[in-house]
């Protein structure tokens, strides 16, 4: 993922604890050594679940798309050419799974705000109310197109033009998109123009 | 004294990225990869098998197809109507799946129409298509975003189509060859 692609925007909390591509255990995994694929396992899943989770809004299917994105990964990995990170190569990975099992299901699975929220409250902890619960309310009450852009750019790095290309809109409909879940989570949180 | 509150940036920052998945799924995906493991990997025997299979299928059923037509004479009003081709869809899209009915309904009215022999064999080629289709399907369950996969997916659903369409079309009574 281009961090770099983040520009104006702050950086993010964790991203001191993004795992480190691991040269090593992508070359022995790519030999078929199970061990280094836990250990990359192990270094990316919370970032793969995280995001399959903002996506579908439902902590069963993103465990369900977690696992097929690794196991995609996994039998992909002989074909991996190491031109682009690991890490990169894997995200990708998990919002095309993400987005084949919408259209196997026919579209959007709706999911209440109020439901996503229980979601990630039951995963991440409880949280301060006024805090992180409301924006993850937020952002999962927002409508589908422009949760998907902000989910993509804003929470996890994706450029407009990456993002366009997983989602299969234009670049200039995922900014148009960034902007209006900006402006609806905004409203919704209170915040005024200074703020936002 | 009150702090600002935090802008919309900021809080999106704090956010966590990284939720730690439930153990089970390490385990589900370890039973996954385990078994076979990558070289042994079933699918793309299955997917090579698969596609030899049904392309020699609609090869053999095109050629029974190419043979001259035997005399017989079976029209009726339900048996008359134009067959059209079928372009292909997603097969979740209703378009695709009602214009599939309607093709594949009358394939088997003019299918009913040829000799049994003949009847016979595209029957057993239909299900070799079939059989190469559940196998791409079975193989999409593991790796569901494998564009290789998906294209061959839709190259057995394209051949099932076209022998519905050649059927169809060749077996047509208003056209003199309702019997093959």
């Amino acid at each position: 993922m281009n961090r770099s692609a983040r520009a104006g925007l702050p950086p993010l909390a964790d991203d001191a604890h993004q795992p480190e591509i691991d040269a090593e255990d992508v070359a022995q995994a790519c030999r078929g050594d199970q061990r280094a694929f836990e250990r990359l396992y192990r270094a990316h899943a919370g970032w793969v679940f995280g995001l399959c989770l903002r996506l579908t809004n439902q902590r069963e299917t993103a465990q369900d798309c977690t696992q097929e994105a690794f196991v995609a990964a996994w039998r992909a990995l002989p074909r991996f050419e190491q031109r682009s990170q690991f890490s990169s190569w894997l995200y990708r990975i998990a919002v095309n799974t993400v987005l084949a099992r919408r259209r196997r299901a026919g579209g959007l699975r709706l999911v209440s705000a109020e439901t996503h929220a229980a979601e990630l409250e039951r995963v991440a902890g409880p949280g301060d109310a006024a805090g992180p619960i409301d924006l993850e309310r937020a952002i999962a009450a927002l409508p589908p197109g422009a949760r998907d852009v902000l989910v993509l750019v804003g929470l996890y790095g994706y450029s407009h033009d990456e993002t366009a290309a997983q989602l299969g809109i234009a670049a200039g409909t995922s900014k148009a998109q960034l902007h209006r879940a900006r402006s609806l989570l905004a409203a919704q949180l209170g915040l005024n123009a200074q703020t936002v | 004294m009150n702090l600002p509150p935090k802008s919309l940036d900021q809080q999106l920052a704090d956010l966590p990225r990284s939720i730690e998945p439930p153990p089970q799924v390490w385990t589900q995906i370890e039973a996954a990869i385990r078994p076979a493991g990558r070289s042994r990997s079933p699918w793309p025997l299955a997917l090579a098998a698969s596609a030899v299979v049904a392309a020699v299928s609609v090869m053999v059923t095109w050629k029974l197809l190419r043979a001259p037509p035997l005399p017989a004479a079976m029209t009726g009003p339900a048996l008359t109507q134009p067959v059209t081709a079928v372009s292909f869809a997603l097969p979740q899209q209703a378009a695709y799946l009602q214009g599939r009915a309607q093709l594949e309904r009358v394939f088997r009215e003019r299918l009913a129409l040829l000799q049994p022999d003949t009847r016979a064999k595209i029957e057993a080629n239909l299900a070799i298509i079939r059989n190469a289709n559940d196998s791409i399907r079975q193989a999409l369950e593991a790796d569901p975003a494998s564009p290789l996969l998906l294209q061959q997916l839709e190259s057995t659903q394209r051949q099932e189509l076209d022998l519905y369409t050649n059927v169809a079309r060749n077996a047509d009574p208003a056209i003199g060859r309702s019997s093959l």
